[in-house]
């Protein structure tokens, strides 16, 4: 088992792969009577596309499969639902379905063990019937109606949609309504043997318990599932380049108040610096250019240009030779033309100065040791982190901590706007 | 639950110590009585506090400082009860992980909200009075796009006891129209010179942090009223269920049933009726959701201190009788048909699990300890001694005691 040390906030990493592939992170707070387990597979609403395992050919899938197959996996053959299982002892289990992952979790205060086999188990063990499968569709066909009343999330979509031309976020995670009646049985198990191989999925474990102790029950449950050897995912990569879908687009729904999304695709080649330090050095600029420590945020605030601060989010893609950032700028505006003008004029004299650079080095100490001071956080703060860079190591930590302004300004110096597109979305009287 | 107390002069400090965390949490309690319309104010003061105030009169500065003290976390929040309590909470982290010092200035920095607005010549600072004034005008406006919150407040607004439940607490546009901001001034003024001041603090605190808080105290607090917070308002009369459907243009329907609990006792209100809640939730999730597929979420939940019980689910339209019928049914069948062993302890381990997992987080102890003082309410350990108690019987006695008082469709689109 490999330490990982993260001496910022005095804790200890316990990391090891395991002979399938499986990613194991444990770490371990002797005070909490609070437990937790979160086993992700990188597979999402975007992997439509690739060879499912034991076949040749790509193949294409309906939309919403992904998470379709999570809520699957919490029927058990035995009759005995995921759900009383847990609930037995008192511990909430729950699945969440993005774009790139599947997160299965339980967080209790008692029965560990036999929880984190049983993690383990249900969802390595799928069953699907026809009957089974039709059942859910009513319940996933009244989940999407909820995702249709939620005016953000329907913004996002068309943001995404907008700003990529290959993939696949013309699609929803949850599915279009047809697309969901069209799921069968053999679309799940087709989708679930490619992906939910220990080679393509990670587990974080959060306990008071001896991590040795711990790490030896996950061996032990994983050494008794079978699974195929030296087994690569061939899933589709896309070739996506800088330019975008749809330049501006207006979209219609009931909306009450203005909204604008200024969103834009960078090159990480651009940088010839790592993953890790751009998104920080963005991040940075970012935030003193158009969030709390910005006079542009505030004077546009005073001017009743915008109502409430602007935000901001970014996003990578792994496409074909490259890694696409993108960065999502979110406003409520009065007068959207003059915010979108001053925005532009303020990306082109962009002007950080070291003594406020400075300041995010307190912040990142405090960010570290916040995520590991509260329950809720490290394991989602770990999480992040692997999902961001595909693995945890005394690298990363040490590129997202120790910042630098000569490189901040060469991360400044090479950022641009020029692959933009816009998406707004007019208040209705 | 061990604690320390100092009663002074002009208010009250709790003191509650743990190593278990990095950070020290401090809410600062101004408890006052209000009437429906100051909702709008309040909420309206909460934001603009925290915007800016005398020492950090624009937020680039206030933000600055915010980075300066490792980025502590502060919120102000109102609850709208018999009174009014506007709770003023910072965490930081302790400067034994920091910078010797931080912990004296994270303190002035968090009263400095309290006692130090940006005023000028008897007014609020007009740039950001107007600032604040957009952002919750925004919010509000937002808040008329959320179906889910929306079927909340319309349903509890025709609650048929007058409590504070049927309170919108998120304020209102034409409460907003209204504020002046030398009236809204003299407001605070008044409200900080009427108000009753319990500070409650969590962590790993010294002699030297209780003496710092102090004279912050000392300096700001001359006075001590005290105020009577209510935790139970009993149920007055039991009538006819109304029903009532709203249109909309939602595509989703969202179902809500309230029931009033009559004649409970304080042990089933605090301990039998969690139970109740959430065996019922169980049943809802069970049979409506994973048996019929009528709903993607059905579950239930609980107001003990306005004894009400109330069911909700996101449904379709065309099955809006049928799911009413079968959510009623469910509740019902509580009474009518066994409980099982599986289902009773699943629902009481689930209450357990509940109050350990508060203890692993600072703003969880801190809650219980606020309940505990200033409502009377029952510790973690006290309710899971308490839960471990409650028989089959207790649960099925519910049943009669409950009465539906409310249907209410936030109708979609058929």
């Amino acid at each position: 088992m490999k330490i990982i040390n993260l001496d910022i906030v005095n804790e200890k990493l316990f990391y090891e792969k395991l002979d399938n592939g499986l990613d194991v992170y444990i770490i371990k707070k002797e005070k909490f009577y609070t437990e937790e387990a979160v086993l992700v597979t990188n597979f999402g609403g975007l992997d439509l596309e690739f060879v499912p395992i034991n076949e040749d050919k790509m193949v294409t899938m309906p939309s919403g499969i992904a998470h379709f197959l999570e809520h699957k996996l919490f029927e058990q053959e035995d009759g005995e639902s995921v759900h009383d299982f847990y609930n037995k002892t008192g511990t909430y289990v729950n699945a969440a379905t993005d774009y790139k992952t599947t997160k299965y979790y339980f967080v209790g205060v008692n029965n560990f063990y036999n929880n984190l086999n049983y993690l383990l188990d249900f969802v390595g063990s799928p069953y699907f019937t026809d009957e089974n499968v039709l059942k859910e569709k009513g319940i996933i066909i009244e989940e999407a109606n909820m995702c249709l009343d939620d005016i953000g999330r329907v913004f996002n979509q068309a943001i995404y949609k907008n700003l990529f031309n290959n993939i696949r976020y013309d699609k929803t995670v949850i599915g279009s309504i047809d697309d969901i009646k069209s799921i069968t049985k053999e679309d799940l198990y087709r989708c679930y043997n490619t992906f939910y191989h220990p080679s393509n999925m990670a587990l974080f474990i959060f306990t008071n318990k001896d991590e040795l102790e711990v790490l030896n029950v996950v061996k032990e449950n994983q050494s008794k599932k079978e699974y195929k050897k030296d087994f690569k995912i061939q899933k589709k990569i896309y070739n996506e380049d800088l330019s975008v879908r749809k330049e501006y687009e207006v979209i219609d729904a009931d909306s009450r108040i203005n909204r604008v999304c200024y969103s834009f695709k960078q090159s990480l080649k651009d940088y010839n610096m790592s993953l890790e330090k751009v998104s920080n050095y963005l991040s940075i600029m970012l935030d003193s250019l158009i969030g709390s420590l910005s006079n542009f945020n505030l004077e546009l605030k005073e001017k009743s240009i915008i109502n409430g601060d602007i935000n901001f989010y970014f996003d990578k893609e792994k496409v074909v030779d490259d890694i696409i950032l993108h960065i999502h700028i979110y406003a409520s505006p009065n007068d959207e033309e003059l915010f979108i003008k001053l925005l532009e004029d303020e990306f082109n004299k962009i002007i950080v100065n070291e003594d406020d650079f400075n300041l995010y080095k307190k912040d990142n100490i405090s960010y570290y040791n916040y995520s590991f001071n509260n329950l809720n956080k490290i394991l989602y703060f770990l999480i992040s982190k692997y999902e961001n860079y595909g693995r945890i190591d005394e690298e990363i930590i040490k590129d997202e901590l120790n910042i630098n302004y000569d490189e901040f300004k060469e991360v400044v110096k090479r950022f641009n706007i020029k692959n933009k597109s816009i998406v707004s979305l007019k208040k209705q009287n | 639950m061990n604690y320390e107390i100092i009663n002074e002069k002009n208010y009250d400090i709790y003191l509650l110590k743990t190593d278990k965390f990095k950070t020290i949490n401090i809410s600062t309690i101004i408890i006052n009585n209000y009437k429906k319309e100051d909702i709008t104010k309040e909420r309206f003061l909460s934001e603009y506090l925290l915007l800016t105030n005398n020492k950090y009169s624009n937020e680039i500065s206030l933000n600055k400082e915010i980075l300066e003290l490792y980025s502590p976390t502060i919120g102000i929040h109102d609850t709208f009860s018999n009174n009014h309590l506007k709770s003023i909470d910072i965490t930081f982290l302790n400067e034994k992980f920091t910078e010797k010092g931080m912990n004296k200035k994270s303190l002035e920095f968090c009263f400095d909200f309290v006692f130090n607005p940006n005023v000028n010549n008897d007014m609020f600072s007009e740039n950001y009075f107007n600032i604040t004034k957009n952002i919750i005008k925004n919010r509000l406006l937002r808040a008329k796009e959320d179906s889910q919150s929306i079927a909340f407040f319309n349903s509890f607004n025709n609650f048929t006891e007058d409590t504070p439940i049927k309170n919108d607490v998120r304020g209102n546009l034409n409460d907003l129209e209204k504020i002046n901001n030398k009236e809204l001034y003299n407001y605070y003024i008044n409200r900080l010179s009427t108000g009753k001041y319990v500070i409650f603090v969590v962590g790993e605190y010294d002699e030297k942090l209780v003496l710092d808080l102090k004279e912050i105290l000392e300096k700001n607090i001359n006075f001590k009223k005290e105020y009577e917070l209510i935790n139970n308002f009993p149920i007055t009369k039991i009538n006819e269920p109304k029903e009532i459907i709203d249109e909309t243009s939602f595509k989703q329907s969202i179902l809500y049933l309230i029931y009033k609990t009559y004649n409970l006792s304080d042990y089933e209100r605090e301990y039998v009726l969690p139970i109740f809640s959430n065996l019922l939730s169980d049943r809802l999730f069970n049979n409506v959701r994973e048996k019929e597929s009528l709903a993607y979420y059905a579950t239930s939940d609980f107001l003990p201190t306005y004894n009400s019980l109330y069911m909700y689910a996101g449904i379709s339209r065309e099955n809006y009788s049928k799911c009413k019928d079968l959510m009623i049914k469910e509740l019902n069948d509580i009474k009518n048909k066994e409980i099982t062993d599986i289902e009773f302890d699943k629902a009481k381990e689930s209450i357990i699990s509940r109050m350990y997992s508060s203890k692993d987080v600072i703003g969880g102890i801190s809650s219980y300890l606020i309940r505990l003082v200033l409502f009377n309410k029952k510790t973690q350990d006290e309710i899971i001694e308490n839960t471990k108690k409650v028989t089959k019987e207790e649960v099925k006695e519910i049943v009669d005691k409950l009465y539906l008082d409310v249907s209410y469709l936030l109708g979609g689109i058929k």
